[in-house]
Parts: structure tokens; sequence; C-alpha cells
């Protein structure tokens, strides 16, 4: 029994970390039908500029800094390369996947150029050291913290996009662009915030990973399979999908480890083909407007 | 095969070799001190080939054979052995995931290459890098590519084991030496062997059944931990093997998908709910500084040791993994406390050239290149024969950083020590400390040639 609780806890924290790193994807996806694949990169800009704050600073530091650097470096991709390129045509789901598949590949190997291919890892502060017993089994308190982090982004992100003006709009902007233009709306100007706020997301994921998973320059690469078969599962676009797909994902793989350790390696996988075999849409589908 | 085909085939190699000599020396154009007759038969040689007149077969063979006989009687042949190199294709992951291992690798060569100030029996060598992706194809890709293209003698180098079994099979088939510098997997000189390919390093088996036995001596039970792949099972395998084989008992193996799992929490509880006395565990990379960080915040550090080898604790892990790291042992080929003249000297060496310690890659990649060379040199510079090389040496002995170097009759290098370390503060920074040689363990058996 006490080993249940401890998987139960476990698959919780990796099920929010997962979350937090999903839930960015999504945001930009719901509302921009931009499906950004260089995710995983920013992820890794948001642990490397972690690791630096956190040599001089402290955890703290990379913790509230690291996702403001991934989310300019977010908002200047998308003013200065995504807008153009969309201006200019190209704005199919194929040449956006290609450019930031492409951009992916670009942030890892300068990644590997700047800091060089050791691994770097940030220390957990030191009041979340140490755990607390489960009958003899020690429960880091770090994965508790990650616990509420994964909550609470949920928790913002929800008031965030149910009641603020610029989660209206993003709402407006989901269900039917082409009005929220006719009312005045600059949709190009929300399309960078919330560009942003997506890959600022990922930042957040990249340092408050860093503690358990190290950093190093291939990162990004290693977590985007797992984000996409979240986004894909919760259904493209909605936030209440990632979030039980980050569950559904998150619970499967630790109790596949605890379990039926034969099936890790490719029980995901049956369960995505089952799952979209029934759902094809995923399983909370948003309503997009044919236009 | 006749004889008569025997005699076409030398015929032709003859005349390859000798219009290949012919065209470096017009290539170069180098002065040169030959006697009137053998520049005569060049001249012909160069004509025939011009006007693309075909000679006869016993022709050629009579020009080439006097060629050979009048540049033998000038001494020109040894002149233009002295200015072929000999030419070494080294395959490392030099980009990607092992760039940082190929790179420390590489180094340890250039050490040995060093001290022969790049010149073995009068021949230069040349080194030709080349990238493997770690990939198996593209390994073979490369491999083709520098035969064909630059025309090596032998290949070296080589980390994954994917790449050594791909590699290994190509070498026997292309009656190429291969001599490989980690690719630890047991059938590469187990029941793939062959008499081309030739492992510096040690096999998996040899380095985890000598540490399973030893740790038997002091823990009665022991769990396992390890990467479902290949590599995984036989270190992990090795392991066990020592260890039960000395009267352990081995509580659980635990393994973890390759390249997926990222959490290692529900397996960490599972070995503390097991209890056993000791946990041994075989990752690489960012497996690694996952596992031991893991381990270290689930507690279990402070009541189970966590025994590994010098890829679960690789040194250039251990400032990702900080304080997790410290009091780690494990076992490993090569350690700078390891008191004897060859380590010394290669330790001195490296420092003054790098600035730093070598890790054990550089160690690794400095006893790849050694025997290569003392065979090259046990040759006298003539590497034409690539089964007499690998021969020549698998039946060297001599002094290594790691100790006394010797080959089995597998062709792969025996461990006649490895050595226990433990990861212990110095200041601010962590540093090895050697606090046990032992005995290391044999081969998988299996190859028959």
């Amino acid at each position: 029994m006490d080993f249940f609780i401890l998987n139960i806890l476990n698959a919780m924290q990796l099920s929010m970390l997962i979350f937090i790193l999903a839930i960015g994807l999504t945001l930009i996806f719901g509302l921009m039908d931009t499906l950004n694949l260089a995710h995983g990169g920013f992820y890794t800009i948001g642990a490397y500029a972690g690791s630096q704050l956190a040599i001089n600073g402290s955890f703290w530091l990379a913790f509230l800094v690291s996702p403001l650097v991934a989310g300019i470096a977010g908002a200047i991709l998308q003013r200065f390369a995504l807008q153009p390129l969309a201006s200019k045509g190209r704005s199919t789901h194929l040449d956006f996947a290609l450019f930031t598949f492409g951009l992916l590949f670009v942030i890892m190997g300068g990644a590997e150029i700047i800091f060089g291919s050791a691994y770097l890892s940030i220390d957990a502060p030191a009041i979340l050291k140490g755990g607390f017993a489960i009958s003899g089994v020690t429960f880091p308190y770090y994965r508790v913290f990650v616990i509420f982090l994964g909550l609470t982004c949920g928790g913002v992100l929800w008031l965030l996009i149910d009641r603020t003006v610029l989660g209206a709009v993003v709402r407006a902007g989901v269900a039917d662009r082409e009005t929220v233009c006719t009312l005045g709306i600059d949709i190009n100007r929300v399309f960078v915030v919330v560009f942003a706020l997506g890959c600022a997301f990922a930042g957040l994921a990249g340092v408050v990973s860093a503690p358990i998973f190290g950093i190093y320059s291939h990162m990004g690469a290693s977590i985007l399979v797992v984000t996409l078969i979240v986004v894909v599962v919760g259904g493209l676009g909605s936030f209440k999908g990632s979030f039980w797909a980050s569950i559904i994902v998150g619970t499967f793989e630790t109790m596949a480890q605890a379990y039926a350790p034969d099936v890790q390696l490719y029980g995901l996988y049956i369960l995505l083909a089952l799952i979209l075999a029934v759902k094809p849409e995923g399983l909370f589908a948003i309503q997009r407007r044919i236009a | 095969m006749s004889e008569n085909d025997i005699l076409k085939d030398c015929h032709l190699t003859q005349r390859f070799k000798a219009s290949r000599s012919v065209h470096d020396f017009m290539h170069h154009g180098e002065p040169l001190t030959v006697n009137t007759k053998a520049e005569e038969t060049m001249k012909q040689m160069i004509n025939y080939q011009k006007t693309g007149i075909t000679m006869k077969l016993a022709e050629i063979s009579i020009a080439s054979a006097a060629l050979a006989v009048a540049l033998a009687l000038t001494g020109w042949s040894s002149t233009a052995a002295a200015e072929e190199p000999i030419k070494v294709g080294l395959v490392l992951p030099f980009k990607g995931v092992y760039a940082n291992l190929a790179e420390n690798f590489a180094s340890g060569w250039d050490i040995a290459l060093d001290q022969y100030n790049g010149e073995i029996a009068g021949r230069k060598i040349k080194v030709f890098r080349e990238d493997t992706e770690a990939n198996p194809n593209v390994a073979v890709q490369r491999a083709t590519k520098l035969m064909n293209a630059e025309n090596v003698d032998v290949l070296a180098g080589v980390v994954s084991s994917g790449v050594g079994v791909a590699l290994g099979q190509f070498a026997n088939q292309q009656k190429v030496p291969i001599v490989l510098g980690m690719a630890i997997a047991d059938v590469i000189t187990g029941k793939n062997c062959g008499p081309y390919v030739i492992r510096t390093s040690f096999s998996a088996h040899s380095l985890t059944s000598g540490f399973g036995r030893y740790l038997a001596n002091s823990y009665k039970t022991a769990s396992t931990l390890g990467p479902d792949y290949a590599a995984g099972h036989a270190m992990i395998g090795g392991f066990n093997a020592g260890f039960r084989g000395d009267g352990g008992e081995i509580k659980g193996e635990h393994w973890s998908a390759f390249k997926q799992t990222k959490d290692w929490g529900p397996i960490l509880g599972k070995i503390q709910s097991e209890k056993p006395d000791a946990v041994y565990s075989f990752y690489a990379g960012s497996e690694s500084v996952q596992v031991v960080k893991q381990y270290a915040n689930f507690g279990l550090k402070d009541s189970i040791p966590l025994y590994g080898d010098h890829w679960l604790y690789d040194e250039s892990l251990w400032d990702a993994m900080g304080d997790a790291a410290v009091g780690g042992r494990f076992v490993t080929t090569n350690a700078l406390d390891v008191d004897n003249e060859a380590n010394h000297l290669f330790i001195k060496a490296f420092k003054k050239k790098y600035g730093k310690t070598p890790d054990i890659n550089a160690y690794l990649g400095y006893e790849n290149a050694l025997p290569l060379f003392k065979a090259i040199e046990a040759l006298g510079g003539d590497v034409t024969d690539s089964a007499k090389l690998v021969k020549t040496m698998r039946g060297l002995e001599f002094d290594a950083p790691r100790g006394r170097y010797t080959f089995n009759n597998d062709n792969n290098a025996v461990l006649d020590k490895v050595y226990v370390i433990e990861i212990v503060r110095d200041g601010d920074k962590l540093k090895p400390k050697l606090i046990d040689s032992i005995a290391g363990g044999s081969d998988l058996s299996g190859c028959n040639m």
C-alpha cells in the first residue's frame, strides 16, 4: 500500500512536469494553429539560462528569470520570423512545423557550441532538500514542490484564460479569428504575447526539471515526443485536455515502471494508438470554426 | 584457387603497386636518383598507360618485376615507403551526445602520437578523423569512404558497441584491420570474433564480473539497475554472474526504458523495499546524472551504497551530480593514482599538453593507439599484411598505464587488474581516490577463430 502511495506521488510529480511542458505548446496551438516544434528548444533555453543564473545567484533567481528569457526569445521568434513567414503566405502546418523543427536543432547545436557537450545541473534550493518518509521510503520535498507548481500553473492559466480580457481575446481568437480582427484587435500583437507566454512555460519547465533531469544540449529533443503525445491525446489546443492527458501519460509511465517494466518502452504508444482509434480528435477536442 | 589464379592475382597486385609508385613519383615531382634501367622501365610503363596499349599479362609481370628489382637495387623502394605515410582512420562520434567523450579519447590518441613524434619505423602516421554519429549505418559508410577515398591501412577508435559490432563485421569482410578502443559488447571478440578485429579496451563482462566477485566479499545481497538494451544487459549480466558466482544473492534486477525513462522514482521505491546491502548500476551520460541525483534525493545514498563503473560515475558528470556523487564508488580500468611508470609518463604528458588530468576516455584513447604503434614498430613499418598486423599486436606484452598489458587468443585486451575508486571531496572540487586494486574478470567465451 505504501509503495502504491509512493507511486501515486511519483506519478503526480511526473504528470505535473509534463503538464508544465505541454501547456505552452497547447496554448500556442490552440490560438494560433501553429505547431511549434521548437518548443523543446525553449525548454533548453530555459534550462541553460537557469544554469547560468544559478551559478552566481540562487535557484529562485533562475526560477523567476529563466522563463522570462525563454519568453522573450519566443516573442522575437514570433515577431521576426513566424509572422513575416505567415504574412508572405507560408502559413500551413507543414511550413511552421518544418521551420520550427529546424530551429530546434539550431538551438541544440547552439547550446553545444556555447556551453559544450558537458552535462550541467541546477541544485534544488536548500529549503526543498531532504524529504519526508512514508514507512521507510523517502519522498523528496522538491517533488512535492513540482506537484504544487504544476497545479498552480494550471490554476493561473485557467484564471488568465477564463477571467481576463486577454483570455477573452484568446478564446475569441480560437473560436473565430476574423471576427476578432474586425473588432479592432491587433491579432498579431496577441499572437506575440501568447507565443511568448507559451515559450515562457517551456522555459519554466526547463529550469524546474533541471534538478531532477539535468541539463544537456539535446535535452529538448528527448522531451518532444512525450509532449506531442500529451497534446495529441488531450485534443490539439485544449487546456483541459492537456491537463488530463498529462496525468494519464505521467501515471501510465510511472505505473508501468513500477508494476510492468516490460511494457514501458512501447506501452505509451499503444495507449496513444488506442485513444486515437476511439477518439481521433483527442479527449477534449476544441471546436474550431472551419472557414 | 588454382596456382595460375594465384599467380595472376599476384601479378595484378604488383602491377597496381608499381603503377601507383610511378604515379606518386610523377605527382610529387621530387628529384630521385634512380638508375637508368628503372627509369626506362617506368617511362615504358607510363607510355603504355598513356597510349592505352594493353600489355599481355606476362609482359606486365616482367616489366613490373624488372621495375621492382631495379627499385630494390637502388634503394628507391625504401625511400618510397618513407614518403608514403601509414594511414589510420580514427572513427569516433565526434559530434552529438558523445562529442565530449570522443574529444577526450582523441586527446589520449594524440599523446601516443606525440610520443612517437608522429613517425614509426621511418613512416609518418597520418590520421583521418571521421565522425560515426554513433550510428552503425553511418559508421560503415564512413569506413567505406576512408578505405576507398583515403586508402587507409587501419581503422581505430569506435565508442559505441553497436558501431563496434557493425565495423567488426565490416573489417572481417573487407580484410581491413580494426583496432577497437572502447565498444565493450561481449560479442565483438566473442561470437563475432575474427582475424582482423582486435580490441584494446576490454569486454563488458571482464570489467563487471570481476567487480561483482569483489563486492560479494563485502555484501550478501545486491540489486541492480540498468538500461534495457544490449550494453546494459552485458554490463549488468557480467556483474550478476560475478556476484552470484561468489555466493552473493541478487534481490532484484531493474531495467529502465533506454533513452525514455527520465524518472526513476518507482524503481527506487522498489529497491528501497527490497532492502539490498548494495546496488550496482550501469548508465551513461544524462541517464547517469539522473540516476545518481535521484538516488540521493530519495535518501537511498545514505542507507544503501550505489556502486557503478566509470560510466555511471563518469568524471565529466561530477559537476552536474554535485553532492550526490560524493562517496560514490566505482570500478575502472585506469586511475590517476595507479603507481607505475607508464601511468606517470602519460599523466605528465597529458597535463603538459592539455593543462588537465586525463579522464578514462583519454586513457582508453591512449591505450588504443599504443598497441597499434608498437605493432607497427615491430613490423618495421610494413602494414601491408592486415592479419599479420593484428597477429603481431596480439603477441605484444608491455607496461601501459593500466598495468601489464596483454591480449588473449580472442584478440581482446586482458584486464590484469581493475581499480576501485571513491569520489571524495577536495575543497570545492571532487576528486578520485584509489581505494583498491582487484583482479579483472574474464571474457565470455564464444569465439571460434
